[in-house]
């Protein structure tokens, strides 16, 4: 512990209460250097490199499954019109809360609205475009797969093993960075088309 | 001025009301749990990313998996950067002032303890990187630890209000808090070093605050943090009555640094550092230089200040997606070095020196398993505290006249908190999901030297207590579309006695000595919770509703004797009592760019106490320091390409005269018949010009009113201007 001196401040040093000062208080002085770092920061935004703020996991996993219905062709029997909605559905807990809602606002993919739906396990999955797949169904995953086989929904999770299971897409954590694992079989048999550029940026999985 | 409601809480224009009611008619935060609040900024930079641009972005990992606040059983709130940027806050507990059923009070200008749901201090947990602030030593009623952190190494606060005992143990009656730190990018993905400078300065407070960061790799599979602050803060200055609160000045410096390193892809092993030193925090309220405003007292001495520094270092391991059954695993080890002066000079020159000492090694260990009945989280936690206190008297001539044989809590001493704690996520049922936890702690203290207030002498004394305590969460999705989710929750929790309780030798309240007392159990909670959530797309709402039975909480208790002319207080577990709440925040997209928020705070609760020194006499009284009617109003307008922004915001407080007799023999905290209402206007606006610089100001106080948080020591600041410019290179 660090010791004061005992009477560092006496009766005389501490004095009456002051007087009131008027509350804007700064001197022009101070003023002044504001002013001259205000002025210097704003030049530096030329000459730096500019590093933006640290995106989070399921903020660029958001990005991903809107890149997706951009990559992404269905056949026109997975629409009941010409103008209903792509549905990206979520199975399970949502591990993105608004931003994937807020990315795909008023987005539109070859003239229907992006719409994304929070799903229950009893509900019929195969309403939707694309679908994610909580890693809280780990346990439940072969009979979801099994309820989509032969539907050309776009099945994505980020667990592991999902595209060897049978999943489309598994978005995976390699060194802080998200990398996608297609199974490029899976999506053929549901009868959708991949971009081969995408096929290229992908690791090929093989169940 | 403005005032509020009819009845106990002030009247309000017809205008403002009708607005209030409109607004809380819809929607609510939409911040996801674990996640940083998404500007327009951020959607934009998202969606201009290609595949190869994603596959090359470093990210941000949660420590669980993240969950969206609308699907918890409970009220929670992420506070984060977006949110810092916007509030500009002094303090730590000033980022907390938004939430709805918190109230911050500040007791000096360099203290700052939130009141969540009625309570404070240690019946509150603040943990950092999920390591408790709590200590053994933590007396009862508003403390100034929560300052101790500070807010620019804090990347986000995750808010629990409510119960929290199972998962965090002692103290979290009223809610918990954990305080998430900055860290450097991941390992490995071939980033540069970056940095950050940030600038705050303000008007009112006379203050400077200056911080400076690095981050970057070492070698392949590491990363490094590290970051500093300089604060120097001035008198404050109080509205256009008040004016300058003297001696309210204090200076501070922060350092912080964490160093991670990838074991394997999945396991993340942490070492950190962080260090906070405050100079001089002075309590003005009971010396000389206390303000004298609406009927308020001061006390007579010519100085009474604080010097704290606190010191934490840490190691933890995290690893996540592990086959086999158990799927997560965390551990943590640290050491956290808490010390605190206090200095005190008397009318007669006298003066006071009295210090604690805490050195608290703490170790826990958490792991997940999914299973066929449920997820499961489950683990053990224990802590240990050493504790050194010690006092010294000195004459008007600076001459030692005693030492003390304790401090304010006993010397050389010790206690421990061991834990062990599960928690099952059922699986659902339907569209219900039910949630199940409980807790067994085992506590133990050894106060190694106490001064018999009778006899002056020393003794020791020890004890140990067990608690256990569980709880249970329901949520129920509404409606097929997830719309509205309501939920059902009922959770116990418990305080254990501590060094304070068991052997405090202090000034209690004004005109009070307090004795150590040697007979107290744990105190017991029991909360019920209620709530209801919608979302839509332009719109959403929350709405909760409170109700905790408080069944044996540890109150001070008058023996009937004095001590050097002061009646002499101790501590039993005599007050039953209850406190209950409405907490409602709603937000309405207007426009595309324009929102309208509102958020409404009420409380009301009682609790049985002894309001005289006679200790035949208890009655049931309002709890102390209830946050009075608060709500807050704003709209706030956002650049399609988040380029610039902008806020006005009305905050309106009701009178709070529901005061306990303490607060009313507390006449230098609270003005005689309660704290005044106040009415206050705030604008605020944001600047990016480009990407890696943001420029923040903020009039708070537009009117210059003179008001202050119920049950604090000062003032707050009058008509403020803050500038805040934020640099990432």
């Amino acid at each position: 512990m660090r010791r004061r001196p005992p009477g560092a401040r006496t009766a005389e040093s501490a004095g009456p209460p002051e007087q009131s000062a008027p509350p804007f208080h700064l001197d022009p002085t101070t003023i002044g250097w504001l002013l001259r770092t205000f002025v210097l920061l704003l030049l530096s935004c030329r000459l730096t490199s500019g590093a933006a703020p640290n995106l989070t996991e399921y903020q660029v996993k958001a990005a991903y499954i809107y890149n997706f219905t951009q990559f992404m062709d269905w056949p026109t029997n997975a629409f009941a019109t010409t103008n209903a909605p792509v549905v990206i559905g979520i199975l399970g807990e949502d591990p993105f809360g608004r931003i994937l809602d807020e990315v795909v606002r008023n987005e539109v993919v070859r003239g229907r609205p992006l719409v994304v739906k929070r799903l229950r396990p009893d509900e019929d999955l195969r309403d939707c475009c694309v679908l994610f797949i909580s890693r809280s169904e780990k346990e439940r995953l072969p009979a979801v797969l099994h309820q989509l086989r032969g539907s050309p929904v776009l099945t994505i999770s980020d667990s592991n093993g999902f595209a060897q299971q049978g999943g489309m897409v598994n978005l995976i954590l390699v060194n802080q960075t998200v990398k996608m694992e297609i199974n490029q079989t899976a999506v053929e048999t549901a009868g959708l088309q991949v971009s081969s550029k995408l096929l290229k940026l992908a690791r090929i999985v093989k169940p | 001025m403005m005032t509020l409601l009819p009845g106990n809480a002030p009247r309000c224009h017809a205008g403002l009301l009708a607005l209030t009611g409109v607004l809380l008619v819809v929607a609510s935060v939409p911040q996801a749990w674990g996640e940083e609040a998404a500007t327009n900024a951020t959607v934009q930079q998202l969606k201009s990313l290609s595949f190869e641009e994603l596959m090359r972005v470093p990210v941000v990992t949660a420590t669980r998996v993240a969950t969206d606040p609308f699907d918890l059983p409970f009220f929670a709130k992420a506070i984060t950067q977006s949110d810092y940027e916007r509030m500009l806050p002094r303090t730590l507990p000033n980022w907390l002032q938004e939430t709805p059923g918190v109230m911050v009070q500040k007791t000096a200008n360099g203290q700052a303890s939130p009141y969540i749901r009625g309570f404070t201090g240690f019946r509150t947990v603040l943990l950092i990187d999920g390591i408790r602030l709590n200590n053994s030593t933590f007396r009862d009623g508003p403390n100034q630890y929560w300052n101790t952190v500070d807010p620019l190494s804090v990347n986000r606060l995750e808010v629990v209000s409510g119960p929290g005992s199972v998962l965090y143990g002692s103290d979290a009656v009223g809610g918990t808090v954990n305080a998430l730190t900055m860290g450097a990018p991941a390992p490995g993905t071939g980033n540069d070093w970056q940095g950050r400078t940030f600038v705050r300065a303000s008007s009112a407070e006379e203050s400077i605050t200056t911080h400076a960061e690095a981050n970057g790799p070492v070698g392949d599979k590491a990363a490094l943090h590290v970051g500093g602050s300089w604060k120097d803060f001035g008198d404050l200055h109080g509205g256009s009555e008040v004016g300058t609160q003297p001696h309210t000045d204090y200076g501070e410096y922060d350092v912080d640094a964490k160093l991670d390193y990838l074991l394997a892809p999945n396991v993340k092993l942490t070492l950190a550092h962080q260090t906070v030193s405050q100079d001089d925090i002075s309590r003005t309220h009971s010396t000389i230089y206390g303000i004298n405003w609406e009927g308020l007292t001061h006390g007579t001495d010519l100085e009474r200040s604080l010097d704290q520094d606190r010191h934490l270092t840490y190691l933890q391991l995290h690893a996540t997606e592990m086959s086999g059954f158990i799927e997560k695993i965390s551990f943590s080890l640290s050491d956290h070095i808490q010390d605190e002066t206090q200095y005190r000079w008397r009318s007669n020159l006298s003066s006071e020196e009295a210090g604690v000492n805490v050195n608290t090694l703490g170790t826990w260990l958490q792991l997940e398993s999914p299973s066929p009945v449920g997820r499961w989280i489950y683990g053990v936690t224990y802590y240990h505290d050493w504790v050194n206190s010690e006092s010294r008297i000195y004459n008007a001539d600076g001459s030692l006249r005693s030492t003390g044989i304790q401090g304010p809590v006993a010397d050389d001493s010790s206690y421990d908190l061991t834990g062990v704690f599960v928690q099952d996520n059922l699986p659902s049922l339907g569209p219900v999901e039910l949630t199940l936890r409980g807790r067994y702690e085992h506590i133990a203290a050894d106060a190694g030297r106490i001064q018999d207030p009778v006899t002056g002498l020393p003794y020791s004394y020890s004890d140990s207590w067990d608690s256990v305590v569980g709880g249970a969460h329901a949520l129920v999705h509404l409606d097929e579309q997830h719309h509205w989710n309501a939920y059902a929750a009922i959770g116990q929790s418990f305080r254990a006695p501590n060094l304070s309780d068991l052997t405090r030798f202090d000034i209690a309240g004004s005109g009070q000595i307090e004795t150590p007392s040697t007979t107290v159990e744990p105190e017991q909670y029991l909360t019920y919770e209620a709530g209801l959530k919608a979302r839509y797309a332009r719109w959403e709402l929350e709405a909760t509703y409170f109700y905790t039975d408080i069944r044996n909480m540890i109150i001070r208790s008058p023996t009937g004797q004095t001590i050097n002319g002061a009646a002499e207080v101790t501590k039993e577990n005599a007050g039953a009592g209850y406190v209950q709440g409405v907490e409602l925040q709603a937000q309405f997209r207007l426009l595309e760019q324009l929102t309208a928020l509102a958020t409404l705070s009420w409380q009301e609760g009682e609790v049985e106490a002894y309001p005289t020194s006679n200790p035949g006499v208890k009655v049931s009284e309002p709890m102390s320091r209830l946050m009075p009617m608060t709500s807050l109003l704003a709209l706030r307008w956002e650049h399609p390409k988040g380029k610039y922004w902008a806020e006005a915001q009305c905050v309106l407080a009701a009178r709070q005269d529901e005061l306990s007799s303490l607060d009313q023999a507390d006449t230098q905290r609270i003005p005689p018949g309660g704290t005044p209402s106040y009415t206050v206007w705030n604008l605020r606006a944001g600047w990016r010009p480009c990407k890696n610089f943001t420029f923040s100001a903020a009039v708070e106080n537009l009117t210059d009113e003179d008001y202050r948080i119920h049950g604090s020591g000062v003032n707050e600041p009058g008509r403020n201007f803050i500038l805040g410019a934020d640099l990432r290179f």
